[in-house]
């Protein structure tokens, strides 16, 4: 156990602490990655059998067929696999952290007038100086390279940015700063704005007051002498680009009441709009459409309802009417789900510029959710328009992003088959040039289909922490309905760590410990699943991640 | 049998809310026509062509126009209430004793079903009101109840003036006095408030007006409260005032005299029995419950009566819901006027219509049937102040929004393909609670929200 502590730590401090390597620093050994052999989906319209990308410093130099690698690019084992342009998310919080939600009232002298901050009106706010790590390897998995990032708050929490999703510092991630306004209809807690009503006015106000300044200040300019300055307000100023339609406001609109109300206040204001992870869409499709205003549509699926098997039995008149009560319920329920699930269909249908923003629905959904989209009458074609192009076009950056095209940043996302088939599965993503590869496991058949497995034994471990694979033995005892776990790492088999609270439901094996060392502690937890004489599942430590972790018993019967 | 009853349900459901559109064509035949104005008519036809009534006459014929026959039925104009709050997703935005810049028409509900349920009561048109947790409480919006319209543009009454919430007494006294622990805490604290607000709306009209006319060279900061109080000074706005007590409602009339605005309902106005002929010299409106009192301190002083001595004195008064519920039998309020006081049936009748339309202002469109006005109408199966009276059908803009006879369990417009039963409660969640004045206020009123405070 002793290693994989150090593993852990090794993982915390760096370079700093422990190793005398970072591993971060290595280069790789050529900047030329050469795709060989796929098939290139190069848009939403296009695709080349069996063609090659030729890669150069994380821009794409040669797509097609017949080309032949230099001698120093290193190629990619990726025959037949699918490549597509790597998805680009056009609004998420990826990177940023929320701010902890008090929902007690602010110490503030008049509610009425509260500081612009605990207002939530921060339209100056810049995401990309806050940005972190936190959420960039999810997207990756998801196959996004590029996501647009709003900063987290309340109804003006900030500006935008554009980011790469690669592990390159953040000077290096950054694709646009200050891209676009975000907004929502989010009141503040018991002062003004305290509800959406004093949000909407409060934003009319900021607008109104912002066309003002922009007055004041073209007058200053003719002749300041004997005029007042300018006064400086950030929130105001922040809304001068808006006005003078240099910025778009990404506007969060969920339901459709909110469509509609955000919509009004486009059309009694005129600034420029995106529609933003907007989750009931088909009661405004008419109105969106004549706007004119692209959408970005949050990928939720509302879960259906299983149909139950009709039970045979004698019923009562009483019971009947109840039961037709139901079934009208149900009937219209399913009526409401099939709207939900033929409106991006309908945004097709009628030329609706639209994409997806990831503000609410989780990208690891992504795959299932479009594929339920895709069943459900939406073409491949447009599913990857949505994904790519349009948004590229959206964000403005059709130039260097969307397409699997030369000259274009090297995001690729490469799948084993077709991605919208069932079985696809990320095998790699290259974000600006970075190689990232993923393990596909073919789903293991369980052996026993479920049944209980007896793990009183011993058996072999494996925890794989990136840079330092840890190896040991678990012996597991039972006394009377607990189990008790202790392990021996290879590296110091005399020292063993003993699990706490284990609980085992027959196949599935959870346990905690918390390692300490230099008055720094870590919480670290274990899932595992059982069959006969395997066990696999993750190790998992607080905010650095699951990791692999799997077994194998010791002398099977 | 199971599965067809349901698809025509469906069927039912689905053409109602599809074909929904702004206007309808209806020929009422033979009903007996409570015109409201012009007396009462036996056998006569009520034409609505495009939205408008067209001719109340008898035999009219009009082509293949949708036919009612109401023989031996009632047709009066649609109800009107002037004072509620369905239809709206927020009421008070209670967070400072001056907020007049805010407006419940940003917040508009199509979905709510409680629109159809005053359909049902035969009330086409309703006073969608801001909360009376503030002194100025912001801009009211009165709707149209076109139930089945998903957009919340299209409940709005096109060019019915603006309006907006004041509130007097305990309300404001108690959020913001109590609660933030600010002006007002007493109601010589309340007179402070409206004349601050109303000097500051002057200031900003003479800064906006010195700049217009060259006098300065930079604009002034905009701001959206000034807006509205400068628009009160302009008499664009009809002021709504929450109120219960005799003392308060002479005093606001005072303010109001030394600002020159004269627009101007008390809502509730329980005590205005006692300054009646004050209301009818300055030319204020009261719009009553009928006999709902006691529900807090300042209410108790009141009488069934008031609605019948305002009237007598020359006050132009209605009868209101203030209540998800009330609001359903209007016209069983506007009878107990006849019980207590002794009022005639048209006057009774011009409690929940004509009267209510005076004081939102739109009384040249609706509020009667008259040739030319809008064509809202409730029909009902007998005399609408009886106690047996039950609407038949209620047409908003000649297009039948309600009807008896095709009434579907479930009028919901927006479902929740993800919802638990039972349905009902699920989406009428924030609605229920929301047919009162003090909605969404926290400030520890707890103990009091379980009571109706209006």
């Amino acid at each position: 156990m002793q290693k994989f502590i150090f593993s852990i730590f090794t993982l915390l401090w760096g370079s700093q602490a422990f190793a005398q390597i970072d591993y971060d620093e290595y280069k790789s050994v050529s900047n030329k990655l050469f795709v060989k052999d796929v098939i290139i989906h190069t848009d939403h319209n296009n695709v080349i059998e069996y063609g090659s990308i030729l890669i150069n410093d994380g821009i794409i130099e040669n797509v097609g067929k017949g080309i032949s690698p230099p001698f120093d690019a290193i190629t990619i084992d990726a025959d037949s696999m699918h490549v597509y342009a790597a998805f680009i998310d056009a609004l998420s919080n990826t990177g940023m952290k929320a701010a902890e939600e008090k929902d007690e009232k602010p110490d503030v002298k008049f509610p009425g007038n509260p500081p612009d901050e605990v207002a939530g009106v921060t339209p100056y706010k810049e995401a990309f100086k806050v940005l972190g790590k936190s959420g960039i390897k999810e997207m990756r998995e998801a196959g996004f390279g590029i996501s647009h990032v709003a900063p987290i708050g309340r109804m003006l929490p900030g500006q935008t940015c554009i980011i790469s999703l690669s592990d390159k510092p953040m000077q290096e991630k950054l694709i646009a700063t200050n891209h676009a306004m975000f907004s929502q209809l989010k009141s503040a807690p018991r002062v003004f704005p305290g509800t959406m009503i004093g949000v909407l006015t409060k934003w009319k106000e900021l607008y109104k007051q912002a066309e003002g300044a922009i007055k004041h200040q073209n007058a200053f300019k003719l002749s300041n002498n004997g005029m007042q300055r300018p006064a400086y307000s950030e929130s105001v100023n922040a809304f001068i680009p808006i006005v003078n339609k240099e910025q778009s406001v990404y506007f969060k609109a969920h339901k459709a009441k909110d469509i509609h109300r955000v919509l009004t206040l486009q059309k009694n204001l005129g600034f420029n709009l995106v529609l933003t992870d907007v989750a009931q869409a088909f009661p405004v499709i008419d109105k969106i459409k004549s706007a004119n205003i692209a959408v970005l549509m949050s990928l939720e699926i509302p879960e259906k309802e299983e149909e139950k098997e009709k039970e045979d039995k004698e019923e009562s008149a009483e019971v009947e009417k109840v039961d037709l009560e139901m079934e009208a319920l149900k009937k219209r329920k399913a009526m409401a789900y099939d709207n939900y699930i033929n409106q991006v269909d309908l945004l097709s249908k009628n030329n609706i510029q639209f994409g997806f923003s990831w503000l609410e629905a989780k990208p690891k959904d992504l795959h299932k959710n479009i594929r339920t989209l895709i069943e459900n009458g939406l073409s491949k074609e447009n599913a990857l328009k949505a994904l790519t192009t349009t948004p590229a076009r959206i964000l403005g950056i059709s130039n260097i992003a969307g397409s699997v095209q030369k000259g274009k940043i090297a995001n690729l996302m490469i799948s084993t088959t077709d991605y919208f088939d069932e079985k696809a599965k990320i095998k790699f993503m290259i974000v600006d040039g970075e190689l990232h590869e993923y393990e596909v496991k073919e789903k293991k058949k369980k052996a026993n289909a479920g049944e209980a497995v007896d793990i009183v034994g011993t058996w072999r471990y494996e925890a794989k922490i990136p840079g330092n694979e840890t190896t040991g033995k678990m012996v597991v005892k039972k006394s009377g309905d607990d189990y008790e776990i202790e392990f021996f790492s290879d590296d110091d088999p005399n020292d063993p760590s003993t699990a706490e609270d284990v609980e085992f439901d027959g196949t599935n094996l959870t346990y905690g410990f918390m390692i300490s060392e230099e008055g720094f502690s870590m919480d670290i937890s274990v899932d595992v699943d059982f069959t006969e004489n395997e066990f696999e599942g993750t190790i998992s430590a607080g905010d650095f991640g699951s990791f692999p972790m799997e077994g194998t018993r010791e002398n099977p019967e | 049998m199971k599965s067809l009853f349901i698809s025509l349900f469906c069927l039912v459901v689905t053409l109602q809310i599809g074909t929904s559109q702004d206007k309808g064509n209806v020929l009422i035949k033979n009903g007996t026509v409570i015109t409201v104005t012009d007396g009462v008519k036996e056998n006569t036809d009520v034409l609505i062509k495009d939205g408008i009534i067209k001719k109340i006459g008898k035999d009219l014929s009009a082509g293949d126009v949708e036919t009612i026959d109401a023989e031996g039925m009632f047709v009066m104009p649609g109800i009107i209430d002037a004072h509620s709050h369905i239809a709206l997703d927020v009421v008070n935005e209670a967070t400072n004793p001056v907020t007049a810049e805010v407006w419940v028409g940003d917040g508009l509900d199509p979905y709510d079903v409680n629109v159809y349920w005053a359909l049902a009561g035969g009330v086409t048109i309703s006073h969608a009101m801001h909360g009376s947790a503030n002194a100025i409480g912001g801009q009211c919006e009165t709707i149209k109840h076109r139930f089945g319209e998903e957009d919340p543009e299209a409940l709005r009454m096109e060019n019915a003036p603006r309006t907006i919430k004041f509130a007097l007494g305990e309300n404001p006294m108690r959020v913001h006095g109590e609660g933030n622990n600010i002006v007002p805490r007493t109601r010589m604290g309340m007179e402070q408030v409206f004349r601050q607000a109303f000097e500051d709306g002057k200031a900003y009209q003479k800064a906006w007006s010195n700049y217009n006319s060259g006098k300065t060279k930079i604009p002034p900061l905009y701001n959206e409260r000034n807006e509205v109080m400068s628009d009160i000074l302009d008499g664009e706005i009809i002021i709504h005032c929450h109120s219960y007590r005799a003392d308060e409602i002479m005093m606001l009339m005072n303010v109001l005299e030394d600002y020159g605005v004269n627009k101007i309902c008390f809502q509730h106005v329980n005590e205005g029995f006692k300054v009646a002929p004050e209301l009818a010299a300055f030319g204020a409106h009261a719009s009553v419950f009928a006999d709902w009192w006691a529900y807090k301190f300042e209410v108790y002083y009141s009488t069934a009566y008031n609605a019948a001595i305002l009237a007598e004195n020359g006050v132009v008064t209605s009868i209101n819901s203030d209540s998800g519920e009330l609001i359903r039998h209007l016209y069983h309020e506007a009878a107990k006027s006849q019980k207590y006081g002794g009022l005639s049936d048209q006057d009774a009748l011009k409690l929940i219509t004509l009267n209510p339309a005076i004081q939102l202002g739109i009384e040249d469109k609706v509020g009667s049937l008259e040739e030319g006005k809008q064509g809202d109408v409730a029909i009902f199966n007998n005399h609408p102040l009886s106690i047996y009276a039950v609407c038949q059908k209620t047409i908003v803009d000649g297009i039948v929004r309600f009807d008896i006879e095709n009434d579907p369990d479930d009028m919901r417009i927006d479902i929740d393909p993800e919802e638990t039963f039972p349905a009902f409660y699920e989406s009428t969640e924030g609605h229920m609670h929301n047919d009162n004045c003090m909605h969404g206020v926290h400030e520890s009123l707890q103990s009091h929200n379980h009571n109706h405070n209006h």
